[in-house]
């Protein structure tokens, strides 16, 4: 891969973290992870793809999703946005909740590696698209 | 699909017949309806014809008859005319009253305009006619008017007489009836004729030829009979080369896509084939039917690859994929196809888990891509195997690190726990060998109990392997003992054979666990044989032992007392194992760390300062020794970086210990440079001119690497604080001064420490073809 591809993940367990970004990293991904729900658009025009967790102590991802698209657009960065969870319901309003898609299958580590590769494809297709 | 092509029967696609407007109306019908319109009309012209001729001919017969009646009467009348006697005319007019031909007759004399004798009513006429004579043939009669006249010729009168044509006629009628029969019967016989002629010579070949058109068109063979040689005979046989020409063709063909399915069948992948609308075509090798299944011709191959439930994003990127795949030029796909998806799992964390690794080809038609090849390779036995050796290896790991800090608590217990194990394990053995007769409840007790104590402290020590087949054997014998209690008899035979194999899988179980132990011990199969002994009752022993040189019994009693002191090698190094990994991964490297010789033992002065001199010699090695993971890989050497930690055992001097790396090796410049250094500053440190003269001679610089890398204070660090990373940077000694290697004196210090007890350092750089590959550090007792 040419470019760096830049992965943002936010996951309030640091158990979650570590080990997505591990098995990432082994898939050649450059990995943020951050247990943060505040503070972390500083890292946004740097990613392409942000991961982020639902069920998080005080908020939910669809706030933080909220806070980190406003962020990215004062900042000129489009990242893809997608919530991380197992459960099947989140899953299905994932969209409405203004995220461009969900990552299903929550702590396996295949699933996680085969669901950003095809989000980084879609990056890179949307991308030759607009060419 | 994959049988080879049948005989009689093409695979050939039915072409459905274009449709034609209107309703099916018969070639034959249509020449019959001709036929018999042409014949009537014939007919009805040939009647025509006839009939008039007929008449004509009646009318003309009966013209001349009458012509000779009113001649004869003419004659006769013509004195009686002259003498103008009215009786015999009207006599004469009477007596033609006989002659059913006439209708009418009259008779009128010169000058006066009523006739002087007449016979029934005129119709027509009431005048005298004219003085000539005058034939006129009408429908229904003949009317003659004939002058009459004297013998000299002149005119006296005339005589008009009506003919009646009504038997003509009426004869006429049944003429004209006969013949218009008789030309219909023949017109309808010609009609069957001909219709017969049509059927048998046009119409039954076009309908075999028709069928015969239609086998062709369902893939069946055809061939329609030639019977004339006619225009009708030819196009059979232009249709039946045709057809043998179209079934040589389909041959030829089939044999061709057979040979095409069988080589795509031999193939390892899953082979289809799908069109701009994601749809599966009817390619599709053996090995597609048995990962997708039959039936899946004009399915979405999303569905095939992605099916519903699975990963939305999976789904969505190649939906999103074929949407460019079929638009960009060929020149451009090689860069869309690394965007298709390389592999997908279907029914993950399922029992029917398949993993596909995928690749696509484009199939270009007219310089653009009308439809792209799949091939899917079923790569599940290969990831299930890899992951159960994934699998494997970290529950061997975690058993490892489990026993590891078992043995740091206190190996032996442990050791006595297996042993224990081996003991009742064996003791069972030795019980059901004995058995014979009927299996007692008491043999039974024995037993159990055994086996529920071998499980309770394999239990407590983690050993879940033993636990877990001494727990089979456990549940065995409780299944015994409720048969036992039920009063069944049980043969020792039947009970011998079923506990030996659970037996011998838990002794099985006790072995493995010594293995593991040995695996993490620090001093290898030792620890199998290893006690406990206290430091006091060492120091008592060694006191008992006769000061000076010792001899005979006692020297061998002052051998075996500094081996009970000894530690093994094992212990201090051990810990680098995993420790060096972690340096190294800090500094973008990648290491592993071997020990041999665990249980070599390190007399106890050695013993207490190894671990810091190893410790030293290791991180040294990790932070300048071992390149980053670029330069191993630009430079072709092996991944991970290998440190050998060795020791050897010698009765006589005492152990050997090699450091061994397989890094850059030494910077012989950059160490000789710096001892000079180092000599010059120290010589100015001198007050006079003789005495720096004399102190550069004494601090000689070293004249090579391996020596200066032991000069105290020898560094080629330079001067500014080096920090954080040592990528990249090259072996410049051996002690430069980074977090890993430290600031400290280096190898000057381990040599000092050691030679404080009997041993030495040295360093030899190992060469390979003339080339550094990495350096080993010995560590030897000196010459006594």
């Amino acid at each position: 891969m040419a470019d760096t591809q830049r992965i943002l993940l936010i996951d309030d367990s640091q158990a979650v973290l570590a080990r997505a970004q591990a098995v990432l990293s082994d898939a050649g991904y450059e990995v943020i992870t951050t247990n943060q729900t505040v503070g972390t658009a500083r890292h946004l025009r740097s990613c392409q793809l942000v991961i982020i967790d639902y069920h998080m102590p005080g908020i939910d991802g669809g706030e933080v999703l909220a806070s980190l698209r406003n962020a990215a657009k004062s900042a000129g960065s489009a990242p893809l946005f997608y919530l991380y969870t197992s459960d099947a319901d989140l899953v299905g309003k994932g969209r409405s909740m203004g995220f461009d898609g969900s990552f299903t299958d929550k702590g396996n580590d295949e699933a996680l590696v085969s669901q950003v590769n095809a989000a980084f494809r879609l990056i890179r297709l949307r991308s030759l698209s607009k060419k | 699909m994959n049988a080879p092509p049948q005989s009689g029967r093409r695979s050939a696609v039915e072409i459905p017949a274009p449709a034609l407007s209107g309703r099916f109306f018969s070639i034959g019908a249509k020449l019959s309806l001709m036929v018999v319109l042409v014949l009537t009309l014939a007919s009805l012209f040939v009647v025509s014809e006839l009939s008039g001729r007929a008449r004509a001919q009646l009318i003309e017969q009966k013209r001349t008859a009458a012509n000779m009646v009113v001649d004869l009467f003419a004659a006769t009348v013509s004195a009686a005319a002259d003498f103008g006697d009215e009786e015999e005319l009207k006599g004469e007019v009477k007596n033609l009253g006989s002659n059913q031909d006439i209708v009418y007759a009259a008779v009128w004399t010169e000058g006066n305009e009523k006739p002087v004798a007449e016979l029934g009513k005129s119709n027509t006429q009431t005048t005298a006619p004219s003085k000539s004579r005058q034939v006129e043939v009408l429908n229904d009669r003949i009317v003659i008017t004939h002058p009459l006249t004297r013998p000299g010729g002149e005119q006296i009168g005339n005589l008009t007489i009506h003919f009646t044509l009504e038997p003509e006629n009426a004869q006429y009628e049944r003429t004209r009836t006969s013949i218009m029969l008789y030309a219909l019967g023949m017109a309808a016989l010609l009609a069957v004729v001909v219709l017969g002629l049509v059927r048998v010579q046009v119409v039954s070949p076009l309908g075999r030829l028709s069928r015969g058109i239609a086998d062709v068109q369902k893939g069946r063979e055809a061939e329609v009979e030639v019977r004339a040689h006619d225009e009708v005979g030819r196009l059979a046989a232009a249709f039946n080369s045709m057809a043998v020409a179209i079934a040589d063709r389909e041959s030829r063909l089939e044999a061709l896509n057979h040979r095409l399915q069988q080589l795509l069948d031999h193939m390892g992948e899953a082979i289809l084939v799908f069109d701009s609308g994601g749809r599966v075509g009817q390619v599709q090798s053996k090995k597609a039917a048995a990962v997708f299944g039959e039936f899946v011709s004009g399915q979405p191959v999303v569905d095939l690859l992605f099916p519903e439930g699975t990963s939305r994003v999976e789904r969505e990127a190649f939906e999103e994929w074929l949407e460019v795949a079929f638009t960009v030029p060929v020149d451009a796909w090689e860069e869309v196809g690394a965007l298709a998806p390389q592999e997908t799992t279907i029914g993950r964390g399922s029992r029917e888990e398949r993993v596909l690794r995928l690749d696509f080809r484009p199939i270009v038609e007219d310089g653009e891509v009308r439809r792209v090849m799949l091939l899917a390779t079923d790569e599940t036995d290969k990831r299930r195997l890899e992951r159960a050796v994934r699998e494997n290896k970290e529950e061997h790991q975690r058993q490892i690190a489990a026993m590891r800090k078992l043995v740091a608590g206190g190996g032996q217990l442990l050791v006595q726990v297996l042993d224990g194990a081996r003991e009742r394990l064996t003791d069972c053995t030795k019980a059901i060998a004995g058995l014979s007769g009927d299996y007692a409840t008491e043999q039974n007790e024995e037993l159990f109990r055994w086996a529920h104590t071998i499980k309770g402290e394999a239990r407590a020590f983690d050993l879940m392997a033993l636990e877990k087949s001494a727990a089979t054997l456990e549940d065995e014998l409780a299944k015994f003992r409720g048969r036992l209690r039920e009063g069944e008899k049980l043969a020792a035979e039947s009970v011998r054979k079923r506990l030996e194999p659970l037996i011998s899988k838990a002794t099985e179980s006790v072995g493995e666990a010594e293995r593991m132990l040995v695996e993490a011990s620090p001093i290898g199969p030792a620890i199998l044989d290893q006690v406990t002994v206290r430091r006091a009752d060492l120091s008592r022993l060694s006191e008992l032992i006769p000061h000076g040189k010792p001899t005979g019994n006692a020297q061998e009693i002052a051998r075996v007392v500094e081996l009970l002191g000894s530690r093994p090698f094992g212990e201090s190094a051990l810990s680098l194992v995993d420790s060096a990994p972690r340096w190294a991964a800090r500094e973008n490297k990648r290491v592993a760390v071997d020990v041999d010789g665990r249980d070599v033992p390190i007399p106890p002065r050695l013993a207490r300062v190894l671990s810091g001199v190893l410790t030293h010699l290791v991180r040294n090695a990790v932070a300048h020794g071992v390149e980053v993971l670029e330069d191993r890989e630009r430079l072709g050497k092996p991944i991970p970086a290998r440190i050998r930690l060795a020791a050897e055992e010698d009765d006589r001097v005492g152990p050997t210990i090699r450091v061994i790396d397989d890094g850059r090796g030494l910077d012989h410049e950059a160490l000789e440079k710096a001892a000079q250094n180092a000599a010059l500053e120290k010589a100015a440190l001198e007050q006079t001119a003789l005495e720096k003269a004399a102190a550069i001679v004494a601090h000689q610089a070293p004249t090579n690497a391996e020596e200066a890398a032991f000069t105290a204070g020898i560094t080629t660090k330079p001067a500014a604080t080096s920090e954080g990373n040592t990528s990249g940077s090259t072996r410049s000694s051996l002690h430069d001064g980074t977090d890993l290697a430290g600031f400290g004196m280096g190898l000057s210090a381990v040599r000092t420490e050691l030679r404080k007890i009997g041993y030495d350092a040295r360093i030899i750089e190992r060469r390979d073809e003339g080339v550094a590959s990495g350096i080993e550090v010995i560590l030897s007792p000196m010459a006594r």
